[in-house]
């Protein structure tokens, strides 16, 4: 009955561990998106030509951030809502290539959009919890 | 097709030891709230084991934390008297000396079909055998039979007996359980002794021996009827 209530006490203290560390995985990752995102975003607004290897570098960039995050994200969110941010991320990508300005400000948007609604969904909040 | 093998075979194995802690009852002896906890249970498990978007802490977490949620339900029903009616209900009677109660039935949404269903699962065939019927917090009907049809027991009869007693497993399908021994307090020179009355001389050969409190030595070697030995040996403390 001893070693029962030790299993159990154990398995409560991992579940805590588990929410607790996706939490501040979690807000980690999306808060240096949004840096990121928001400061490439800046400076597109700015600039008159996106095509220099600047943009390109930064995209880079935010992708490799991505796709390292996204290694461990895959273990706790539903794969399908993390595909939208990698979706955005390679169009921007063709985007700055082809210095389509106006396109890529729409795209960054949308990219903004998701990591902001992805923000949303996973933090703990009233509107969430019913 | 390798991801869900895997899954499958992951989420099993969990759902098999949230089980296994919940402890060992049938699904028939299940309280309501015990029920309740074994569907969504059920269910969770299928979710990340069909969809591989879906991680599988999305399937593990709620398990884990239903199972928890059991224990602390579990313990309350078993600390408060109060808690334990609130969950489990309490038992009603639904068959007395003077009939049927049949508003009890109709809160507990019966019918007279239903009880004589269950009555005559219990081998009773006609009311008028039982002075009380209760339905139990699990769903199961106990009868108390009247005095005329409950069958007859030793101390009808002032025949006194010897008390019954529990038997050990000495061999076990070829395999002597030294745990066991130590329980029956015999050892292995009392359990080849017997062994080779019967012509054993190998717990290879014996499919199962086993001994009670009072010394009764029950023994079957492969291939033959099993034998009884009255050996003189009494445990005694086995209840």
């Amino acid at each position: 009955m001893k070693s029962r209530y030790i299993t159990i006490v154990c398995l409560f203290l991992l579940l805590i561990a588990v929410v607790v560390a996706e939490q501040i995985f979690v807000r980690n990752t999306i808060d240096t998106m949004q840096i990121k995102v928001n400061e490439l975003n800046h400076e597109v607004q700015v600039a008159n030509e996106i095509s220099s290897s600047n943009f390109t570098q930064k995209i880079s960039e935010i992708e490799t951030l991505w796709n390292e995050k996204e290694q461990i994200l895959c273990l706790i969110v539903n794969h399908k809502d993390m595909e939208n941010v990698g979706e955005q991320i390679a169009k921007l990508k063709v985007l700055f290539s082809q210095n389509d300005k106006q396109k890529a400000e729409q795209e960054l948007e949308l990219l903004i959009y998701y990591i902001d609604n992805y923000e949303h969904f996973v933090s703990i909040s009233l509107q969430n919890l019913f | 097709m390798f991801t869900l093998l895997v899954r499958c075979i992951i989420i099993y194995l969990v759902v098999v030891v949230v089980f296994r802690l919940m402890g060992k009852r049938q699904l028939g002896q299940l309280q309501p709230f015990e029920f309740v906890i074994t569907l969504i249970i059920a269910d969770l498990a299928t979710i990340p084991m069909a969809d591989i978007n879906i991680p599988m802490v999305h399937g593990l977490v709620p398990l884990l934390t239903l199972m928890l949620l059991h224990f602390l339900i579990s313990y309350m029903a078993r600390k408060s008297i109060f808690m334990r009616k609130l969950l489990n209900g309490k038992p009603v009677l639904v068959i007395t000396p003077d009939g049927i109660n049949y508003e009890a039935l109709k809160h507990l949404n019966m019918n007279l079909n239903d009880l004589n269903e269950a009555l005559r699962g219990l081998n009773y065939f006609s009311l008028d055998q039982i002075d009380y019927a209760i339905v139990e917090t699990n769903g199961k009907i106990t009868v108390l039979p009247n005095c005329d049809n409950a069958p007859l027991c030793a101390s009808d009869f002032n025949i006194k007996k010897e008390n019954s007693s529990l038997p050990v497993m000495l061999i076990n399908d070829g395999k002597i359980m030294k745990n066991n021994l130590l329980v029956a307090k015999v050892d292995e020179q009392f359990l080849y002794e017997q062994m080779r009355k019967v012509g054993a001389f190998k717990p290879k050969e014996v499919i199962i021996a086993t001994i009670d409190n009072n010394g009764k030595f029950y023994i079957q070697i492969k291939d033959k009827p099993y034998v009884i030995i009255q050996t003189k040996h009494k445990m005694g403390d086995l209840k």
